[in-house]
């Protein structure tokens, strides 16, 4: 468990003035089973009214419109979180910690924080049991991102690959975090190479990208694989940026995998938004009237305040 | 029988032609504007069958309206198994963004246009439901206005129910889902293939008709700005533009014609949108096979009105009967609308027959096939003679407060005499579809 003070800062500033400018930002931390928002505060500038809703994948997003004129938009945000994400070990071979929560299991072993749970079936038997063609899929609350997305549409190249680490898989850690790390071997990071908008299978085929390109050839190749995978968009401590990471529906439980540093998304994460691919958690969307160009700056930290547990 | 309207073909098409009764198509990238042949001769439907129909239909339509909500809330029929997942989730329909809204009323599919042909046999089956924007509904409005005025001695000696009456059916199911303020007609503008229908629609229910320039959503409302600058709030838009060009916030943010910030308001609750978002799901050619489940499933019901005979490649058993049959059966890809993508096996040469089955096979999910029916034809004037040609009937559906069928509807037929294709975009013409009074 950690408590994480997050800050958050986005400004857009216009050459001339725009007017008739709508807004919609998805940059509050989310509020689930992981996360707990223990303070929150968001400012607006120039300041107008806002709306808040939870959008169809579950996240907070807050919205609004200002139609006067102005050169500048400002959106900030602080929060004070606590973190207490599930984790899986992340080294080969070894398990130290495994999702606790599993209500019903298709092996039939109900979890325990205390045990050190038994070695899981076969890798064939895994993914048999995550096929949702031979499961009744609507018990899967990870259905909609069973499927590839717009970004995360996988190629022929990319299956063949799957294909191949498939058959290589002799670990004793589960499927999603063999694939992690055969991909961080295979992938490097790189900027500049790709853009927003670049789709798994393009980075795949550049042998790598930005978080945002690793966190889309894991979900794709996950979602191949049999599992349900998320793209997860947030920040974490460390860095400097927004970052990206996946979810793996496994065990009943949304598993954090961080493929861009090979390494399981932990408390030190938070996470604004998840969705199909990046196009669903844009931190910003918005349009306005105006001519001449835009900038934007974006500053993000992310600071621990405190590593002892709840006191009883 | 019906001889005094052939002779008024020219003078009806011409008046249609003055009032501007033209559909647009894009071809390679330029739009074209048609005229839509009109065809003298009624669908004549009697009043016993209409009610056959009605009932059909309006049954159907409640399912579909149970499925959609049950598709973006609980979920009930996929974790019951009457649907696989992979139909639903994987559709190109299905939108994620509409989980978890609720529409005003909880109408999703205010106006259907469900396709329907009447076999030989005289039992009429369901080709298919469009739950999105069906068109077509002004067509017979407007000839069976003209062609009152070219021949009003047709309409003194035979006992037809008018069917002008759309305009207020139309206008009754904005207002039960209108949240508080004006009706809009929201068109893409003068260069979408139904533009006449937009300006005709708007104008007979009394709606606003207006361009995505007009709206603008304003502290979680939508309002509408008139030429003169005034300022009304919008309680219900009947839009005619399709989902992913509706709001650039929420869906393709290249979009011009949207209304930034739409969907938020829609979502809040604070607009009827018709029809709802998201409906692709539900009219899929895939999910078209489960729709006599979704009566049984929802409304504890047989389904009035048969599908036509449906085979899911998707289905081990429906495949390999597909494959041994397919040189006799009608394949579509359930990707595709208007008429493209599909494929009638009797057709295809050998080598098109082996590559249409090695596709089935690679992309099983993708494909529906059906037997061809033989539906019966009806007769069109074709210079001084009148020939047989196939024919259907797009049946307008509309659930306001209840859910019930216009009594008429939109007959397309096929020009080409060897052809079972008879959508507008493939050149066909249509004709007036008269309800007998008894």
């Amino acid at each position: 468990m950690k408590v994480l003070q997050v800050q958050y800062e986005i400004r857009l500033t216009f050459d001339a003035p725009v007017t008739d400018h709508y807004f919609q930002f998805r940059c509050l931390p989310t509020e689930d089973d992981a996360q707990t928002v223990e303070t929150l505060k968001i400012t607006v500038e120039p300041a107008c009214a806002v709306h808040e809703r939870i959008d169809g994948f579950g996240n907070r997003m807050f919205y609004g419109e200002i139609p006067e004129p102005h050169d500048s938009l400002c959106v900030r945000m602080d929060a004070r979180v606590r973190v207490e994400r599930e984790l899986i070990s992340c080294s080969f071979g070894k398990r130290r910690m495994r999702s606790v929560r599993i209500e019903t299991s298709s092996t039939g072993i109900a979890g325990n924080p205390e045990t050190e749970p038994e070695p899981v079936c076969s890798v064939t038997a895994e993914i048999a049991q995550y096929s949702l063609l031979n499961s009744p899929a609507g018990e899967v609350p990870g259905i909609v991102y069973a499927y590839p997305s717009e970004l995360t549409r996988p190629d022929q190249v990319m299956r063949e690959w799957l294909d191949a680490v498939r058959g290589g898989y002799d670990s004793e850690c589960g499927f999603p975090e063999y694939l992690m790390h055969r991909l961080y071997q295979r992938l490097s990071y790189v900027q500049g190479q790709t853009h927003v908008g670049t789709t798994a299978a393009e980075a795949f085929a550049l042998l790598g990208g930005v978080c945002q390109d690793y966190a889309h050839i894991f979900t794709a190749l996950c979602r191949m694989a049999g599992f349900p995978a998320r793209y997860a968009a947030g920040m974490a401590v460390g860095e400097g940026a927004t970052h990206a990471w996946a979810e793996v529906w496994q065990d009943g439980v949304w598993v954090a995998y961080d493929p861009t540093h090979d390494c399981m998304a932990d408390d030190r994460y938070i996470k604004l938004s998840h969705g199909r691919d990046f196009i669903d958690c844009s931190v910003d969307r918005g349009c306005f009237r105006g001519a001449g160009g835009q900038q934007q700056t974006v500053y993000v930290k992310v600071a621990e305040t405190s590593t002892l547990p709840d006191m009883p | 029988m019906l001889l005094d309207l052939v002779d008024h073909k020219e003078s009806i098409n011409r008046l249609l032609a003055r009032y501007g009764v033209k559909f647009g198509i894009y071809k390679n990238n330029v739009f074209h504007e048609q005229l839509f042949p009109f065809d003298p001769i009624p669908r004549v439907i009697t009043r016993k069958e209409f009610d056959y129909l009605n009932r059909g239909l309006s049954q159907r339509v409640r399912a579909l309206n149970c499925f959609l909500a049950d598709v973006y809330s609980e979920r009930k029929i996929v974790k019951d198994g009457v649907i696989p997942a992979d139909f639903i989730y994987s559709s190109k329909g299905y939108l994620p963004q509409c989980e978890g809204i609720t529409p005003p009323k909880k109408i999703y599919s205010h106006i259907s246009g469900i396709d329907l042909v009447q076999g030989r046999d005289g039992d009429w089956y369901i080709l298919e439901d469009n739950l999105r924007i069906p068109s077509g509904a002004s067509y017979p409005m407007i000839a069976r206005d003209l062609t009152r005025q070219a021949a009003p001695e047709a309409f003194t000696r035979r006992h037809v129910l008018d069917n002008r009456n759309y305009a207020s059916m139309l206008r009754q199911t904005m207002d039960y889902v209108n949240t508080g303020g004006i009706n809009v007609v929201l068109t893409p503008g003068r260069y979408n293939a139904a533009f006449f229908e937009h300006s005709y629609l708007a104008e007979r229910s009394g709606a606003v008709l207006c361009m995505p320039q007009d709206l603008a959503v304003e502290d979680n409302k939508l309002y509408y700005r008139s030429y003169e600058g005034r300022k009304m709030q919008v309680g219900a838009v009947y839009r005619r533009i399709s989902d992913e060009y509706l709001d650039p916030l929420c869906f393709l943010p290249e979009s011009l014609i949207g209304v930034p910030g739409l969907m938020n308001v829609y979502a809040s609750g604070n607009v009827a949108v018709i029809n709802a978002p998201g409906n692709g799901v539900a009219d899929d050619k895939g999910i078209y096979y489960f729709v006599p489940h979704m009566i049984r499933y929802y409304l504890g019901e047989e389904a009035i009105l048969k599908n036509a005979p449906t085979y899911l490649a998707f289905y081990e058993k429906d495949r390999s009967f597909i494959l041994e049959h397919l040189n006799r059966l009608v394949v579509k890809d359930v990707s595709e609308a208007g008429g493209y993508g599909v494929v009638f096996g009797s057709n295809l040469s050998a080598g098109e027959l082996q590559k249409l089955a090695d596709a089935i096979r690679t992309e099983p999910r993708r494909f529906i096939a059906q037997e061809v029916i033989d539906f019966v034809d009806l007769m069109i004037v074709d210079g001084n003679e009148q020939v047989p040609r196939k024919a259907d009937l797009r049946a307008f559906v509309l659930a306001g407060e209840e859910t019930q069928v216009w009594p008429s509807g939109l007959t397309r037929f096929s020009r080409n005499p060897d052809s079972f294709v008879v959508n507008s975009s493939q050149g066909g013409g249509f004709k007036d579809t008269w309800v007998l009074s008894h």
